[in-house]
């Protein structure tokens, strides 16, 4: 009995440790002029992958970063923000000129503490200049945000470019593909894998759940994550579908994140914040869709009855590991449902699979590189076509 | 009658009955004299007339007539302006040229400052206008001084188009050049750019080979891994060689080994670790089948040298808790697993043990993914580049034949715009002759004129 409480006590303590996602950094937003006289604004990590460029790194250790989830503007704490993607589309604005002097010191009091992102906005106040191109380098962070962050490069029409040296993974390779045009350097490096909601860990409830019931647990986890890769599967399909044409060609199919929650069978709610702004998110708890079928959630199904076993004998390193690989194969049975009505799909449905699937097969803790003939071929770089001399 | 007729009539009526004493040669040119010599026209009034002081004050010599182009021009000559004092006589300077050619007659008047228009004729049977008058000499002067200006104007059009059509041809060459499609042969013949890649690159491999090859490229992870971790305690003092053994062992797939140790500690335990033994030994071949290589780890199949096999967070913690020190300095130390006597939880190394096993098995299922994607894409590239490289020749040839009616109609434009200059150098303007005033001293009050509307 008393080992038995030392492991609830020891499996709660290690998943309140890890309950949520370890803190990330906010991105830097920064300008710079190449020797060509384009204007690029860039969009980095701070520390983390820009740590291997010098300038970066000089900079990162003179100016401290700000926490992703909590920022400190210049009235005070502020709560959990909208993500990069409201930087993004403010400076982008600014640079052309649908900003003034008043709303730049709004956006400085919301997005005060970096320097380089207010330098930015002051530099642009002083001389107006439209940006070129935006350069990404990140170790990529929150799907969401990723998928913000690429709508509004889409919205802006921006070039979008990983130069040499440069590094674009995970998340970071969801925002790539809103760029209009987008180009990656031979000697920059572009890596893909999963996304998961249990990287960092998993929540205090779900623990105990799993403690005091792991069969019970896998199997309502299950049904809930069914729902949710499928509306992540949505969102990045369509997501890729437009972001795989030039935008002068096709008219592009509606991203409407409620109507993709509700076709994926949850429920779309919204979170406001005090200072105004809201996100979205899809509600998926206690729901179950009925197609396609979840066998993993059937009553004696073999592959559940194997984990159940895993986690009574491994404990809580086990319920991270199982339910990674329980997002993924809900993920899979998303795009093979998906696959089978491609035709109905739209124009580039299946190169937009093919991407998701690219992404999928490789666990979160681990990355796919992207070669040059997968990246052309697949269609994530819009590479030009040389006419013979 | 009108107004305009009541604004003539009455200074009329009134200078017809006031009569001008003094000068009785201007009696029936109502109180005026127009001279014309070579380059002027002198206007003389009496002092007595009415108007003296308004004509005085100044007057536009102006010129009316049709043309072909512009219909019916009104057009200023010249200003003149009396001297001052009490003088009454005032020069217009005639122009060389006129605004356009006339076709008709060009019919002179002054009109006065206050814009009336000076009568310089009584009214007779022949001519109501009393006010226009005509200088022939000057008007067949000027008549063809600007018949000639038109004709240098348009043959400088006529130049100016011709060096226009001759600059696009030459622009349009120049980019065809460029391109290549100015060399002859056609556009049929154009040969499109390939969309094959032109080598297989070394991570297409075909399917039988793609296991092993996981295999291998999981194994150069784990090596890598042991290496990195030797090297960082090798370099550290000894002080922080036990923190970098426990970091890095706890974060990345470690040998095989390790495993087996925590397998062997397990045994004392009731734990079914049927599975794990079964996956430690796919683990324990593949280790000693690939990790000689050294070939593999200086060019991985996949990712690149600096790749490990990561743990799952948890199972991380776990392995950093403190109860699972003394497993670690035992296995470092070679004890053997069966001398172990610390009470550790058994479900924290069955966890820790099961998280490295799952992380390789997965690295390997992961890697052959990968492989197959890449052998996918590689032939969906050789499948399509025949296609995409025949819509491209279409393409090409489409625009190639566009961009060559293109360069036959600027052919055609520029030979029409020569011609036109050509034609155009050799007619002289109908009215075109190399006249000069000559001086006269006319008078041309009685000179009547009018222009048909």
């Amino acid at each position: 009995m008393r080992i038995l409480i030392r492991r609830i006590a020891f499996a709660i303590t290690l998943c309140l440790a890890f309950g949520r996602v370890p803190n990330l950094y906010a991105l830097r937003f920064e300008e710079k002029t190449t020797a060509k006289g384009s204007h690029i604004l860039v969009a980095r990590d701070c520390k983390n992958f820009s740590s291997d460029i010098k300038e970066f790194s000089d900079y990162d250790e003179r100016h401290s970063c700000r926490d992703g989830k909590k920022r400190e503007g210049f009235l005070g704490p502020m709560e959990d923000y909208v993500g990069d993607e409201a930087e993004l589309d403010f400076l982008l604005n600014l640079s052309e000129h649908r900003g003034n002097l008043f709303s730049a010191l709004a956006a400085i009091a919301r997005y005060g503490g970096d320097s380089a992102t207010v330098e930015t906005i002051q530099s642009l106040l002083r001389s107006p200049k439209r940006f070129d191109e935006v350069w990404l380098l990140s170790g990529g962070g929150d799907v969401d945000a990723g998928v913000g962050f690429a709508r509004t490069l889409r919205r802006h029409g921006m070039m979008v470019e990983v130069p040499a040296g440069y590094q674009c993974i995970s998340a970071c390779t969801i925002a790539f593909m809103g760029g209009a045009l987008r180009y990656i350097d031979g000697r920059a490096t572009f890596r893909v894998h999963s996304a998961s909601m249990y990287e960092g860990g998993l929540s205090k409830e779900t623990a105990q759940e799993f403690q005091q019931d792991p069969d019970a647990a896998l199997t309502r986890v299950a049904r809930s994550l069914q729902i949710d890769e499928r509306y992540l599967a949505l969102r990045l399909m369509t997501l890729f579908q437009n972001t795989l044409a030039l935008p002068l060609r096709s008219v592009p199919r509606p991203e409407n994140d409620a109507d993709f929650c509700g076709l994926a069978g949850g429920s779309y709610s919204t979170i406001s914040f005090s200072d105004g702004r809201s996100r979205g998110y899809c509600d998926t708890e206690g729901r179950t869709l009925v197609s396609p079928h979840l066998a993993y959630a059937d009553s004696r199904n073999a592959e559940r009855a194997a984990d159940v076993a895993r986690i009574r004998r491994e404990g809580p390193a086990a319920y991270q590991d199982i339910l990674m690989r329980v997002e993924r194969d809900c993920m899979s049975l998303a795009l093979d449902d998906l696959e089978l009505g491609v035709a109905e799909r739209g124009a580039r449905a299946k190169p937009a699979l093919r991407m998701l699937r690219a992404m999928f097969m490789t666990s979160i803790t681990d990355t796919s590189y992207m070669t040059h003939l997968q990246l052309v071929t697949m269609g994530y770089v819009t590479d030009s076509i040389e006419l013979p001399k | 009658m009108n107004k305009l007729g009541l604004r003539l009539w009455v200074p009329l009526l009134l200078l017809s009955t006031m009569g001008f004493g003094q000068d009785k040669s201007m009696r029936n040119t109502v109180g005026t004299r127009l001279t014309a010599t070579s380059e002027k026209i002198v206007l003389d009034w009496d002092p007595k007339h009415p108007w003296s002081a308004d004509i005085a004050r100044g007057a536009n010599l102006m010129a009316e007539y049709d043309t072909r182009s512009q219909g019916i021009v009104l057009q200023s000559l010249a200003q003149g302006k009396a001297p001052g004092g009490s003088a009454t006589s005032m020069q217009f300077v005639l122009p060389e040229t006129l605004t356009a050619s006339p076709v008709g007659p060009v019919c002179l008047f002054v009109r006065l400052s206050n814009n009336k228009v000076l009568p310089v004729r009584k009214a007779d049977q022949g001519h109501s206008d009393t006010s226009r008058f005509r200088d022939l000499s000057w008007e067949v002067v000027a008549a063809s001084h600007t018949g000639l200006a038109e004709h240098k104007r348009f043959l400088s059009e006529l130049q100016a188009a011709a060096d226009n059509a001759d600059r696009l041809l030459e622009l349009k060459r120049k980019s065809l050049d460029k391109i290549g499609w100015s060399q002859g042969g056609g556009c049929k013949n154009i040969v499109a750019p390939s969309f094959a890649s032109e080598t297989k690159p070394d991570d297409v491999l075909p399917l039988e080979q793609q296991p092993s090859a996981a295999r291998r490229a999981c194994i150069t992870r784990v090596l890598g891994a042991q290496l990195e971790m030797q090297k960082r305690i090798q370099r550290a003092d000894d002080d922080h060689k036990a923190d970098i053994f426990l970091t890095d062992m706890t974060t990345a797939v470690m040998p095989p080994d390790l495993s087996n140790y925590l397998l062997d500690v397990l045994t004392r335990s009731k734990l079914d670790l049927s599975t794990r033994r079964l996956q430690l030994a796919e683990f324990q071949k593949d280790w000693d089948t690939y990790s000689k290589n050294p070939e593999d780890r200086e060019h991985p199949i996949l990712g690149n040298v600096r790749d490990e096999i990561s743990l799952q967070a948890i199972t991380s913690a776990i392995g950093r808790d403190k109860e699972m020190i003394p497993i670690w300095l035992a296995f470092l130390t070679h004890k053997p697993a069966s001398s172990l006597t610390e009470k550790i939880d058994p479900e924290k190394i069955a966890g820790f043990a099961g998280g490295e096993l799952e992380a390789y098995s997965r690295c390997v299922v992961d890697s052959q993914k990968q492989l197959r994607s890449k052998l996918d894409q590689w032939e969906i590239n050789l499948a399509d580049a025949p296609r995409l490289k025949e819509m491209a020749r279409q393409e090409l040839i489409a625009s190639c034949e566009k961009e060559s009616a293109s360069l036959a109609r600027l052919v055609a434009a520029q030979t029409a715009a020569h011609d036109r200059l050509s034609q155009a150098q050799q007619t002289q303007p109908s009215n075109a002759t190399e006249t000069t005033l000559q001086a006269s001293g006319k008078n041309l009050n009685a000179f009547a004129c009018s222009v048909q509307r």
